[in-house]
């Protein structure tokens, strides 16, 4: 489809670049963002630093197994306006996590939403429940 | 693993290299000054505002102009920018000899108020059409082909692979700054990378050819003009402007002119208004722009606790990759090891030789 209308404007003479932002918004083009995981652990560790920070979790998954999930997430400058401290998540935290996972399914994704099972959230947590022990 | 394909969220894009020549009163190479010049902004009236065609027209500033320097199509080259702007200070007594005590105020640390950070290049209401609009005909299928691999994310950005972000790139990274002012030299330090430049305002001239090279961040000489640095710099390493971007080349120069202004609008502490001109034989016309810098309010206990650059320690926050199928990729937990643990530096079982 994208070669045929290309053709097609090509033999009309006419440009046609898509306009809309350009803006070159860090790139999460690794990030599968037409998939949305939900996934539930305790947390290992949260590395805050630039230029992102990273939190990782432990999941465990329906067979009992567990893996180490990490989650990428802002840099401090950016978390910090946001009340985000690097004491946020501690160590044995249980949270549930909504994530744009990679696209080869290895256990990393952006993070977009996150709750602590005291009810604290941070990102877009819409849809999320407080983990309970 | 799957290679990626697929549309990034910009939309689809279809590269037509020749059609722009197609717009009336285009002039494609219009690298001679001399000649009637049409400004690109008059070409494309619906690419952007009335003088850059890809300035943030919506950004209100308080002193900087998105008014081309140097006429409708702006000047020759970045020397005669410059020149004009210390003889202008000169016929009013300038360069402003500065000391410690009279130097303006710049102290604190400083914040790009936007989440991107290359709006203050290209502008929101940029379009890839209007970017190319601004390139020879030669940096046009260039920046045609990058943009393909950026859609596939097959091109690499260099802060990616903790390389520095390049200048002018450095004016939009996001993260705090901070400014050392002194009569012979300004430090314009970004948090992103640690990166200070270095601006040298003693009357010096940029190094020879013999000696010049070409670096991440230039070269930089200036002068006070009251409370206004003007900044050129030279000999910088050629690259992208940004992600998504046109190229620049080594024989990219820029005039800057900084200036401390008060607060307007939500700004609760007053801003620093950068104007940035971009000359380079890939432009057509000279690139203008502003900038700013907000002051960061940290004037009480709880928030000097939170507002401080932090180190930027990009091998440990940055792990991107480029995978065997030569798309960019990010470690999972356990797949990168550790370097930055005596752990690892004194593990047996690696190959320390």
């Amino acid at each position: 489809m994208k070669d045929l209308v290309g053709k097609a404007l090509l033999s009309s003479g006419v440009v046609l670049l898509t306009a809309g932002s350009v803006l070159a918004h860090h790139s999460a083009a690794m990030f599968d963002d037409k998939v949305e995981l939900t996934l539930t652990g305790v947390v290992t560790r949260f590395d805050y630093l630039n230029p992102h920070a990273w939190l990782y979790v432990d999941v465990t998954l329906d067979s009992g197994a567990v893996t180490e999930w990490g989650f990428e997430l802002e840099a401090p400058p950016r978390l910090r306006r946001q009340g985000i401290s690097p004491k946020f998540w501690q160590v044995g935290d249980l949270v549930t996590v909504k994530t744009h996972p990679l696209k080869d399914g290895r256990p990393a994704g952006h993070l977009s939403g996150i709750i602590k099972s005291d009810g604290t959230t941070y990102g877009d947590s819409a849809g999320l429940t407080a983990p309970e022990s | 693993m799957n290679i990626y394909q697929g549309l990034v969220p910009f939309g689809t894009a279809l590269f037509l290299a020749s059609s722009l020549t197609a717009v009336p009163g285009y002039s494609q190479d219009a690298g001679n000054k001399d000649e009637a010049c049409i400004p690109l902004a008059k070409q494309y009236p619906d690419l952007g505002t009335d003088q850059s065609v890809s300035a943030n027209k919506e950004f209100a500033t308080s002193w900087g102009s998105f008014e081309l320097p140097g006429g409708p199509c702006g000047y020759a080259a970045a020397a005669e920018h410059y020149n004009a702007l210390l003889e202008d200070a000169k016929s009013r007594g300038g360069p402003t000899p500065h000391t410690l005590a009279t130097l303006p105020d710049w102290s604190g640390h400083w914040g790009t108020d936007n989440s991107v950070g290359e709006v203050t290049l290209a502008g929101i209401n940029s379009t890839r059409e209007g970017m190319a609009a601004r390139l020879t005909s030669e940096a046009r299928e260039v920046f045609f082909k990058d943009l393909e691999m950026w859609e596939a994310t097959t091109a690499i950005d260099p802060i990616s692979m903790c390389l520095p972000p390049n200048f002018p790139r450095w004016i939009t990274v996001y993260s705090y700054r901070e400014h050392f002012l002194t009569p012979e030299k300004t430090l314009l330090g970004a948090e992103m990378m640690n990166e200070f430049r270095r601006i040298f305002t003693d009357g010096r001239p940029h190094p020879s050819d013999e000696w010049l090279t070409n670096e991440w961040l230039g070269y930089s000489i200036g002068f006070w003009d009251e409370d206004v640095l003007t900044i050129w710099t030279k000999g910088i390493k050629e690259g992208i402007l940004t992600r998504g971007m046109p190229r620049q080349t080594n024989e990219l120069e820029v005039i800057e002119r900084w200036r401390r202004v008060d607060p307007i609008e939500d700004d609760a502490l007053g801003r620093i208004e950068i104007e940035i001109t971009l000359y380079d034989p890939t432009f057509v016309e000279p690139w203008h722009t502003v900038a700013a810098f907000y002051k960061e309010d940290d004037r009480t206990p709880e928030l000097k606790e939170q507002v401080w650059p932090h180190l930027w320690s990009c091998v440990e926050g940055s792990r991107w990759y480029m995978t065997e199928e030569g798309v960019i990729s990010e470690y999972a937990p356990g797949e990168k090891p550790d370097i930055t643990s005596p752990d690892y530096w004194f593990n047996e079982n690696y190959v320390h030789k």
